[in-house]
């Protein structure tokens, strides 16, 4: 970031004060204006859009997430870019976020610190990824579900990923990979729908890996019509791996590290790092514990305009700095993607 | 008769055709304009009530009278096969009753997701026919099916005549499927459409003139998401005092949106659109933009030094309109391409508008039209008069 990682690395991402939210507000105020200055395209966009002086967080411009699927956004020497980021879009137009080297450091050090402030974990540990090992020929772009489980990887070791090549579950190596560190925490981690799919295909087993740690995210939309939730992934996770510290995460490759992890009263945190402002549909300071659209802050993004966006998601938030799991931050919860009201028009939406 | 996906390649297609406007059909639609009174509510469904309009026997008996005066020869032109859009509820009807009113027999493509209101419509049409136009009944056919490769390559084949309504990519791909070397087709691609607008006329009328003008405008645009291909996506205005003009007819819409409580119901979702839309067009089009307005989300407004190229590219919805102050009326030849489709205007005059047509350098446009009858249906669409595609002239020397 461009205020130097080092300046916040000793501070709590979870203990707030007004200090801190002070130093916040700065430190995205001058983002902002960074971004200005080295994009056209982003000033133009906001000179139409945001005509007020910013004196206040909610007054930061911000962009809708699709338009980082039809305007390729830069804020940093192009010659630097070293690695793209890619959404995994199922319409075809995918999210492309363009990362130097700067930028996508300063995603993996925020990611393992607010992981270690927010778990109180510090050790590296032994960790299934449940998912298949990446396609090494590919060193520039990399699909979001890459992104998510190298970024996470900083917090593990000893990698064990689940499926093979042609996902295929290699239930016989985790079973020899549980006995190895039979007495050990585990980090397990994956993409929600991906566990849940491998989890329906996990028959006639029983681990006990009561002390483990699973984190997860990307959302239920892919599994919603197979009755997928909360309370049937935990339960299933439970009866086959006794598993019970289980943490949903909420973040997109647009704001890659900066994610907001759940805790146990099954709330997201900001921490640090990271705002959210939940808007109704007039972009008004939506009230609290009513839904509304989503609006993600992060300090991260240097390389690219996304330190400000608008999502497509409903969320509610509950209240700022008195979460009883005693995280401060504000806290809030996610209703997935918005409704997609009925277009009308002369064309077939499905084609022939 | 509607058949089902699953019986289709058992099923024999008749397809017996009748003289244009005979007796027996005009009945069937008049029939029709009654049962579409009773069965639906014209205040939920102003469209459901557009169309009954359509089809009263006044209506169609005057048309009817136009059609024989030519005293030709006319056929139908045979089966013809319907690829109506999915999501303009009363379209398939349209294109159904144009052609049959014309003789010919017809085999309708319906989506399986249909609004609600279509789906009751088919229906009311189908059991009509059963119980009273058993001829009728036997020779049109509604099919229930989405994307069916096979389906389309066989119907394609036995119809004398397509009438395939857009999206482009729609067109394209029914323009790959083979046909018969007789079988004429129709093709309605993309189109977008405009508005003119006359300042001096707005500074003048009247308010309760003006609440009238802003509910036909609303009828044009919001009604259906502004997604019609005649819905306007930009106003042009015209004359001196415009500021004074555009206030006063912004206001007056923004009053009809707030009285039919618009503000309550429209979505988290159009509001996303309409960021979208307007974000890129200002990321890709910075240099043509002279302000933007923004009213509470329901009215968003981007007033133009310049009209870009493929200004249609950036098409809004649910209420995003572009705007731009025209010197005088001839300019819009500048922009205005074939895809142009509808021009809603208020207070021009008619004879203004015979001499724009008249202008060597206008390609586009087929229809100009009063604010408020832009989503209207006629024989002549899209620049195409359906009763010469649809039929056939015989001679006798």
């Amino acid at each position: 970031m461009l205020a130097k990682f080092d300046k916040f690395k000793n501070l709590d991402s979870y203990k707030s004060s007004k200090e801190k939210k002070r130093l916040f507000f700065k430190e995205i105020v001058k983002l902002n204006n960074y971004h200005k200055k080295n994009s056209k395209t982003f000033a133009d966009i906001i000179k139409n859009k945001n005509k007020i002086k910013i004196k206040k967080i909610d007054q930061i411009p911000f962009l809708p997430t699709r338009l980082f699927k039809n305007t390729n956004l830069i804020t940093t020497n192009s010659k630097k870019i070293f690695k793209i980021l890619e959404s995994s879009g199922t319409s075809g137009n995918v999210s492309k976020i363009f990362l130097d080297k700067n930028n996508a450091s300063s995603q993996s050090k925020v990611l393992i610190k607010i992981f270690k402030d927010f778990f109180g974990i510090n050790n590296r540990m032994p960790m299934i990824i449940f998912d298949k090992n990446k396609n090494k020929n590919q060193k520039f772009k990399h699909s979001a579900r890459e992104a998510a489980y190298t970024g996470f990887s900083f917090i593990g070791k000893e990698f064990f990923f689940l499926l093979d090549n042609n996902n295929n579950i290699q239930i016989e190596q985790l079973k020899i990979f549980l006995k190895k560190h039979s007495n050990t925490k585990i980090f397990l981690f994956g993409l929600t729908s991906v566990i849940w799919e491998i989890l329906q295909k996990l028959n006639n087993v029983k681990f006990n890996i009561k002390n483990s740690i699973m984190i997860h995210g990307g959302g239920w939309k892919k599994i919603k019509d197979q009755n997928a939730n909360k309370k049937n992934f935990n339960k299933i996770l439970k009866e086959k791996l006794n598993l019970k510290n289980i943490h949903d995460y909420y973040g997109m490759v647009e704001q890659t590290g900066s994610i907001f992890f759940e805790c146990e009263r099954g709330y997201f945190h900001t921490s640090f790092f990271s705002d959210i402002i939940i808007r109704d549909k007039i972009f008004n300071n939506q009230k609290l514990k009513k839904k509304g659209l989503i609006q993600i802050i992060s300090l991260i993004p240097t390389s690219y305009p996304g330190h400000s966006i608008i999502t497509e998601d409903w969320g509610t938030l509950f209240g700022e700095d008195n979460c009883r799991c005693g995280r401060s931050g504000k806290y809030f919860k996610v209703h997935g993607r918005i409704a997609k009201s009925e277009i009308r028009g002369c064309g077939n939406i499905d084609d022939n | 008769m509607i058949i089902k996906e699953k019986d289709f390649f058992n099923f024999k297609f008749k397809s017996k055709q009748f003289t244009p406007f005979n007796n027996t059909i005009c009945n069937f639609i008049n029939d029709l304009s009654k049962k579409l009174l009773i069965k639906f509510d014209n205040r939920d469904s102003p469209d459901i009530a557009t169309l009954a309009f359509f089809c009263r026997s006044g209506n169609i008996s005057n048309y009817k009278n136009n059609f024989n005066i030519k005293k030709k020869i006319k056929k139908p032109l045979g089966k013809i096969f319907h690829v109506p859009p999915n999501n303009i509820a009363t379209n398939f009807a349209y294109s159904f009753i144009f052609s049959l009113l014309l003789g010919n027999s017809n085999i309708m493509r319906i989506s399986k997701n249909l609004l609600n209101h279509s789906g009751k419509l088919v229906k009311i049409i189908d059991e009509l026919m059963k119980e009273k136009y058993k001829n009728l009944y036997e020779n049109n056919f509604f099919i229930f099916y989405d994307k069916s490769h096979e389906i389309n390559l066989k119907l394609n084949l036995i119809c004398d005549g397509r009438m395939i309504w857009g999206g482009n990519e729609t067109v394209k791909y029914f323009k790959t499927i083979p046909t018969q070397p007789h079988t004429k087709d129709i093709f309605f691609y993309d189109r977008y459409s405009l508005c003119i607008i006359d300042s001096e006329f707005v500074n003048k009328i009247s308010k309760k003139k003006i609440k009238i003008i802003a509910k036909n405008f609303f009828n044009d645009t919001y009604l259906v998401d502004q997604a019609a291909c005649s819905s306007p996506i930009l106003i042009n205005w015209l004359g001196n005092k415009t500021n004074e003009a555009k206030k006063k007819f912004w206001s007056a819409i923004y009053f009809h949106l707030k009285k039919i409580k618009y503000d309550k119901v429209f979505s988290d979702y159009s509001a996303i659109d309409k960021e979208v839309t307007s974000s890129t067009f200002f990321a890709e089009k910075s240099d043509y933009v002279k302000n933007y307005k923004n009213f509470s989300n329901m009215i968003n407004i981007i007033e133009l030094k310049k009209i870009p190229k493929n200004l249609n590219l950036y098409k809004g919805k649910f209420g995003l309109f572009f705007e731009y102050d025209l010197k005088k009326l001839s300019d819009i030849t500048k922009f205005v391409d074939r895809s142009c489709q509808t021009i809603t205007y208020l207070g021009l005059k008619k004879n203004e508008l015979v001499k724009l047509t008249n202008n060597r350098n206008l390609y586009g446009v087929d229809r100009f039209v009063n604010i408020g009858s832009s989503l209207d249906m006629n024989f002549i669409w899209d620049g195409i008069d359906l009763r010469d595609v649809l039929t056939r002239n015989i001679t006798i020397d």
